[in-house]
C-alpha cells in the first residue's frame, strides 16, 4: 500500500453541536469580540482620533450638548447629522467624548449589526449557513474595516444602514410585494441618506431597481406608481429634510454643497492647482476607485471578484442574485460619478503623481466595497465544489498574511496618520495642555489649528464658528468675550484679527502674545 | 503504415521541436569567439549587442569564470573591480548579486566551451537547451492534457520559443529560461503522477527536485513554483468521509519532499558561511559599487558606515509592495516600453482561449491559471516592472510559456478554425518579426524614463535601428556571414523560413491530420 491513512472517528457530541449551532448568535457574540479587540487595540496605540475629521464629527456631537450655544443647530449644514446625533448620548459624558470612544462605541455597535446583517443577506440567497458565515469572515476579518471600526468617523454608520435597506429590499423583491418589507427598506434607506450622501444614491437606484422589478412582473401602472411613491416618501424625506434644515437654519438649500466648507469648495482648490485627476476624466476617475477598493478590500480577494461577474454573467445566474449585486455596487457608481465630476478627491499612491504634494486621501471611500466583496465571494464558496471552497478559504487566509507582513498596507490606518486626512499635533497643543487655565477660546475650529479634545479645553469654553454671535463679535471686539485667541495663519481668526497692522494693534491693546511659532500664535488677554 | 503513422505522431514532432530549436538557437546564440577572463570591459563585450551588454549575464558568467578557475565561488578582486556594477560585498570577499544557481548549471558547458576557445558561447549553451527541453514540454502538455491535435499542439512552442520576446533570453545567460523548464516540466510530471503513472515515486522526486533547483537559480521562484507545488500536494493528500469517521490519508510520496528541504539546507549553509545568516541572500548583500564611490573600505569612519549601511539595508522582499501594482501591471501587459501586447499581440488570443475555458474548469487547468497569476502578480508588485535594462517584458516569460498553451487552445477551439488560424497567423507574423529583432540586435532597451533622458529609443523601434547598422549580437552571423550577408538580409532569411514553419503547422498539418 502506498498510502498512510489515519481515520478521526466523529465525535457524536460534537456533530450534535455543530449541527444545532446558531449562526446569528455566533456571529453577534464574534464580531462584538473581535470589534472590542480592536477598539481596545487603537485606543492603546492612541489611534482613534488620527483621522482629523474623527475629531470633528465627534465635536460636533459634543456641541449639541456642551457648548456656549448647545442645540441641534450644531449639526451644520456640511455633514449628515445622523452619526452625530447617535454620538449625541454618549458624547454627554466628558471621558467618552475626550477618548473618542463615544464616536468608536457607535461604529462598533454598527459593525456588529453590519456583520449579521451582511450574514443574513448572504443566507437569504445561498440558503446556506457556511457560505454565509464565510462572508461574515471575510467581511470581520478586513483591517480596513477593523480600524475605521474603532473610530468616530461616519462610514461604518452608512454602511449597517446600506446594508439594513438592501437585506428588506431583497425581502420584499423575494417576498413578492410584501409592503412590510419595502416600508422598512425604505426607512433604512432613510437613515442611510442622513448618514452619509453615499445613502442618496443607495435610496435612488432602489427606486430605479423597484421600477424594473415591478415592470418584470408586469405589474400595472398604477401598482407601479403606488409602490414607488411609498418607498420615495419615505426614503427620498431624508433628502428633503436635509435640504429644508440647510435652508431654514443657514439660509441656503445647497449650503453642504456650496459653501466654503463644503467638500466641493476644497475641491475646487484642488483644481486651481491641477491636482485633479480624475477630473471630468471618466477612465481616470474609474481607475482612482478601482484601485482604492482593490487596495482597501484586498488585491486578492477583490481580483477574484471581478472573474466571479463574468462567470455568473456567463453561467446565467438566477436574477436575484444580480440584484443584490446591483445595490451592492452602487457605492461604485457612486464613488465614480463624484470623482468624475469632482465633488469628491482621493489620493492614492499607486496612481497619484509624485509631483502631488499629497499622494494619500480619503482612501476610505474603497470601505464602502466591501460588503459587495464579502457577499461575492460568499456566494462562490456556496457555489464551489470541497477544494473551490478550500481554495477561497486558503485566498483569504493568504490575503490576511500580505496585510500582516506589510506587502499590503492597511491604507485607512495610513491615511489617518501620514496621509492628509491625518490629524495634526502641533507645539501649540502641546503648550496649551500645561498652561490653558480657565476662560474662553478663540479659535477657528474648521481650520483644525489645535485640538481642541487634545488640548484639554472645555467644549463650552470654545467660540468657533458655530457658535454665533460670539465668534463674529469677537472679530469687532475680540476683549468682549475670548481670554484666549489663538490663530493660525490665513485661518479665519487670523484673516480677521492679524491680518493688517491696524487689526494687529487692536490685538496687542488688549491680548499678550504667549506663544509664537512660524505657524501658530496664542494670545492671552491682558490681565487675567 | 502503422509504423509510419506512429513515427509521425509521436517522435516526428519532438525531433521537428529539436530540429527548428538547435537551428534557430544556433543562429541567433549571443557572443563571440573566445574565452574571456574577468577583464570584460577591458575586452570591449559589455557595450550594446555585444555577449555581456547588462550586468545579469555578465555577473553569471563571471562566477562561472570564477568556480572554473578558482574553484571557489566568491570574485577575485581584481575581476570585481574591473565589473563592480552588480558585485556584492561582505567582509572582504565579492559575490555576484544574483542566486548561483544559473553560474553552476553554466559551469560545464563553460569547461567544454574553453577547451574550443568559446568559452562564452558554451557558457550560453546551457540556456537554448533547456529553451528546447521546454517546448518540448509544451507540446506534450498540449498532446496529453489538453487533448490538442498535434497540428495545434506545436503552436504552443511555436509561439513561446519564437513569437515571444522570450527568444531574447534563450540565447543568453539569463534565468527565466531555465525557471520555465522546471515549471513546465514539474507540472508534466505532476499530471502524470495523478494518472497513476508508474514511477510515482520518480516522478514525486522529481517535482521536489526541480522546486529546490528553482530556488537556487532565483529566489521569487519560492512563489512561482507555488502553483505546481499546491497540484503535488493536493495529489498527495486526500480526506474521505468512510461511515463514522474522517480519512486523513497521505502517499508515501511525500517523503520525497526531503530532496528539496535537502537543497534548502544547502542554501542555508551557503548563506551562513559565506553571508554570516542562513536568511541573508546575495541580494541582501551592500553593492561593491556603492562601496566604491563612497571610498568606505579606505578609512575607518567609511567602515563603520559600510557596517551602517548593511545593517540598514532593505531585505528584497521589501521591494514588493501592492502599490506598485497598477503601474507595474500596465508597463508589464500595454506600456510602449515593455508592454507584452505591443511586443508579442499573439497572447491576445491567448487570453481568449482562458475566457473560453473558465466554463470548462479542471485541476489543470486552475493550476496553469495559478501559474499565470502568480508570476503577473508578483512582478505587478515589484518596484522595477521594466527588468533594467531589457528587451520585452522578460519577467513575464514563464507566463508566456502556460499562455502559449492557451494560445494553442483557443485555435482548436471551433469546429471551423479557419478564421482563427487565419487570426493567429497575422498575430504571429508581427510577434515573430518583433521577437527576431530583439533577439538579433540586443537587449539593452532602457526604460522609457531613461529612454527620454538619455534621447534614446525605448523598444523595439531602438531595435530596427541596429538592424540597419549591421549591429547584431549573434555568434553565427558575427563569425560565419557578416562579410557575405548584410543583417537585413540573414533577418529575412530566418523570418522567412519561420513563416514558413507556421504556414504549414497552421495550414498544411490540419489537412493531414484531420482524422484526428
Amino acid at each position: 500500500m502506498n498510502n498512510i491513512t489515519i481515520s478521526l472517528p466523529k465525535i457524536p457530541f460534537v456533530e450534535n453541536v455543530l449541527t444545532k449551532l446558531e449562526f446569528e448568535k455566533i456571529i453577534v457574540i464574534l464580531s462584538s469580540l473581535i470589534s472590542l479587540a480592536s477598539i481596545i487595540y487603537y485606543t492603546l496605540q492612541n489611534e482613534i482620533l488620527s483621522y482629523g475629521d474623527a475629531e470633528s464629527h465627534i465635536n460636533i456631537a459634543k456641541r449639541v450638548v456642551d457648548s456656549l450655544t448647545p442645540g441641534f443647530a450644531q449639526l451644520g449644514g456640511v455633514w449628515l447629522p445622523l452619526p452625530h446625533l447617535l454620538m449625541v448620548p454618549l458624547v454627554w459624558f466628558d471621558p467618552l467624548w475626550r477618548s473618542g470612544l463615544g464616536g468608536s462605541i457607535i461604529s462598533g455597535i454598527a459593525f456588529v449589526v453590519s456583520c449579521l446583517f451582511l450574514y443574513k443577506l448572504t443566507l437569504f440567497i445561498t440558503k446556506n449557513k457556511n457560505a454565509s458565515f464565510f462572508a461574515f469572515l471575510v467581511f470581520a476579518t478586513n483591517p480596513n474595516i477593523l480600524y475605521m471600526q474603532s473610530t468616530p468617523m461616519s462610514e461604518l454608520v452608512l454602511l449597517v444602514f446600506f446594508l439594513l435597506s438592501t437585506y428588506y429590499f431583497m425581502k420584499y423583491i423575494q417576498s413578492k410585494d410584501s409592503v412590510f418589507y419595502l416600508v422598512i427598506a425604505a426607512f433604512f434607506g432613510f437613515c442611510a441618506a442622513l448618514s452619509r450622501y453615499d445613502g442618496w444614491s443607495l435610496v435612488l437606484f432602489e427606486a430605479f431597481l423597484l421600477i424594473v422589478y415591478l415592470i418584470s412582473k408586469k405589474a400595472s401602472f398604477s401598482k407601479i406608481q403606488g409602490r414607488v411613491i411609498m418607498f420615495s416618501t419615505l426614503a427620498f424625506f431624508a433628502i428633503a429634510l436635509w435640504l429644508g434644515w440647510c435652508y431654514l437654519i443657514l439660509g441656503n438649500a445647497f449650503y453642504f454643497s456650496t459653501s466654503i466648507y463644503s467638500a466641493s469648495s476644497q475641491q475646487h482648490n484642488w483644481l486651481g492647482r491641477g491636482e485633479l485627476p480624475a477630473y471630468h476624466n471618466i477612465f481616470v476617475s474609474f481607475l482612482y476607485y478601482f484601485v482604492t477598493s482593490m487596495e482597501i478590500t484586498g488585491v486578492l480577494l477583490f481580483l477574484t471578484t471581478v472573474i466571479a461577474i463574468f462567470l455568473f454573467i456567463r453561467n446565467k445566474e438566477k436574477r436575484i442574485l444580480f440584484y443584490v449585486l446591483s445595490l451592492l455596487f452602487v457605492p461604485f457608481l457612486f464613488n465614480w460619478a463624484t470623482l468624475f465630476l469632482g465633488e469628491s478627491v482621493i489620493f492614492i499612491q499607486s496612481l497619484t503623481p509624485i509631483s502631488f504634494e499629497w499622494r494619500l486621501f480619503n482612501v476610505r471611500y474603497g470601505l464602502m466595497m466591501m460588503p459587495y466583496v464579502a457577499f461575492i465571494l460568499g456566494y462562490l464558496y456556496f457555489k464551489a465544489n470541497a477544494k473551490g471552497k478550500a481554495f477561497l478559504v486558503g485566498l483569504t487566509i493568504f490575503q490576511l498574511a500580505l496585510f500582516f507582513v506589510g506587502y499590503q498596507k492597511v491604507l485607512t490606518l495610513s491615511d489617518a496618520t501620514v496621509g492628509l486626512s491625518a490629524s495634526r499635533n502641533p507645539d501649540a497643543q502641546l503648550w496649551l495642555t500645561k498652561h490653558y487655565t480657565k476662560g474662553l477660546v478663540l479659535l477657528d475650529d474648521y481650520a483644525r489649528t489645535v485640538s481642541i479634545i487634545k488640548s484639554g479645553i472645555p467644549m463650552q469654553e470654545v467660540i468657533n464658528v458655530g457658535t454665533k454671535p460670539y465668534y463674529t463679535d469677537s472679530f469687532i471686539t475680540p476683549e468682549k468675550y475670548a481670554t484666549w485667541i489663538i490663530l493660525q495663519r490665513n485661518d479665519d481668526v487670523w484673516n480677521h484679527l492679524y491680518e493688517t497692522q491696524q487689526e494687529q494693534n487692536l490685538l496687542y491693546t488688549y491680548f499678550n502674545k504667549v506663544y509664537t511659532s512660524k505657524e501658530i500664535l496664542i494670545f492671552k488677554r491682558i490681565g487675567s | 503504415m502503422n509504423l509510419f503513422k506512429h513515427f509521425s505522431f509521436t517522435i516526428l514532432p519532438y525531433l521537428c521541436i529539436i530540429l527548428i530549436g538547435l537551428i534557430l538557437y544556433t543562429a541567433t546564440i549571443k557572443g563571440a569567439v573566445g574565452n574571456p577572463n574577468g577583464q570584460i570591459h577591458q575586452l570591449g563585450l559589455d557595450q550594446s549587442g555585444k555577449a555581456f551588454e547588462l550586468s545579469p549575464e555578465r555577473d553569471r558568467y563571471l562566477l562561472t569564470y570564477a568556480m572554473a578557475t578558482t574553484g571557489t565561488t566568491s570574485i577575485p578582486k581584481a575581476v570585481a573591480d574591473a565589473n563592480y556594477s552588480d558585485i556584492g560585498y561582505y567582509e572582504g570577499k565579492f559575490y555576484i548579486l544574483f542566486a548561483p544557481g544559473i553560474s553552476v548549471l553554466a559551469l560545464p558547458f563553460y569547461l567544454i566551451g574553453a577547451h574550443f576557445n568559446v568559452a562564452q558561447v558554451g557558457t550560453f549553451a546551457v540556456i537554448p537547451l533547456f529553451t528546447i527541453l521546454s517546448l518540448l514540454f509544451l507540446y506534450k502538455i498540449s498532446r496529453k492534457v489538453f487533448k490538442l491535435p498535434v497540428w495545434s499542439s506545436l503552436i504552443a512552442p511555436l509561439i513561446f520559443g519564437f513569437s515571444s520576446t522570450s527568444w531574447s533570453y534563450a540565447t543568453t545567460l539569463y534565468q527565466h529560461q531555465v525557471t520555465t523548464f522546471l515549471i513546465v516540466s514539474s507540472f508534466y510530471a505532476v499530471y502524470l503522477y495523478r494518472q497513476k503513472y508508474k514511477n510515482g515515486w520518480l516522478l514525486s522526486s522529481y517535482v521536489w527536485l526541480a522546486f529546490g533547483v528553482a530556488c537556487s537559480i532565483d529566489y521569487p521562484n519560492l512563489l512561482l513554483m507555488g502553483p505546481v507545488v499546491i497540484y503535488l500536494l493536493i495529489s498527495q493528500f486526500s480526506i474521505k468521509k468512510v461511515r463514522n469517521s474522517l480519512s486523513f490519508s497521505f502517499q508515501k510520496t511525500l517523503f520525497t519532499v526531503i530532496f528539496f528541504l535537502a537543497i534548502v539546507l544547502v542554501n542555508a549553509w551557503y548563506n551562513q558561511t559565506h553571508f554570516g545568516s542562513w536568511k541573508r541572500v546575495s541580494g541582501d548583500l551592500v553593492n561593491y559599487k556603492t562601496i566604491l564611490e563612497q571610498h568606505l573600505l579606505t578609512s575607518k569612519k567609511g567602515t563603520a558606515k559600510l557596517a551602517t549601511i548593511a545593517k540598514n539595508k532593505s531585505d528584497t522582499v521589501s521591494f514588493f509592495s501592492e502599490d506598485n501594482i497598477p503601474f507595474s501591471f500596465y508597463t508589464l501587459t500595454t506600456s510602449l516600453d515593455r508592454g507584452l501586447l505591443l511586443y508579442s499581440p499573439i497572447f491576445v488570443i491567448a487570453f481568449l482561449g482562458i475566457l473560453a475555458m473558465l466554463s470548462d474548469l479542471s485541476t489543470e487547468t486552475i493550476i496553469l491559471f495559478g501559474l499565470i497569476g502568480i508570476d503577473v502578480f508578483l512582478y505587478s508588485s515589484w518596484g522595477d516592472p521594466w527588468g533594467g535594462w531589457a528587451f520585452g517584458p522578460r519577467y513575464l516569460i514563464p507566463a508566456m510559456a502556460i499562455l502559449s498553451l492557451f494560445a494553442a487552445k483557443w485555435v482548436t477551439l471551433a469546429k471551423h478554425n479557419l478564421i482563427r488560424r487565419i487570426i493567429t497567423f497575422i498575430l504571429m507574423t508581427y510577434s515573430i518579426a518583433i521577437a527576431l529583432l530583439g533577439v538579433l540586435t540586443s537587449n539593452a532597451i532602457p526604460p522609457k524614463v531613461e529612454a527620454d533622458y538619455l534621447h534614446t529609443g525605448y523598444n523595439f523601434l531602438q531595435n530596427e535601428k541596429y538592424l540597419f547598422h549591421n549591429q547584431s549580437s549573434s555568434f553565427f552571423y558575427n563569425t560565419f556571414l557578416h562579410q557575405s550577408v548584410t543583417l537585413p538580409m540573414y533577418f529575412a532569411y530566418i523570418y522567412i523560413g519561420l513563416l514558413v514553419i507556421t504556414v504549414t503547422v497552421l495550414f498544411v498539418l490540419p489537412i493531414f491530420t484531420k482524422h484526428e
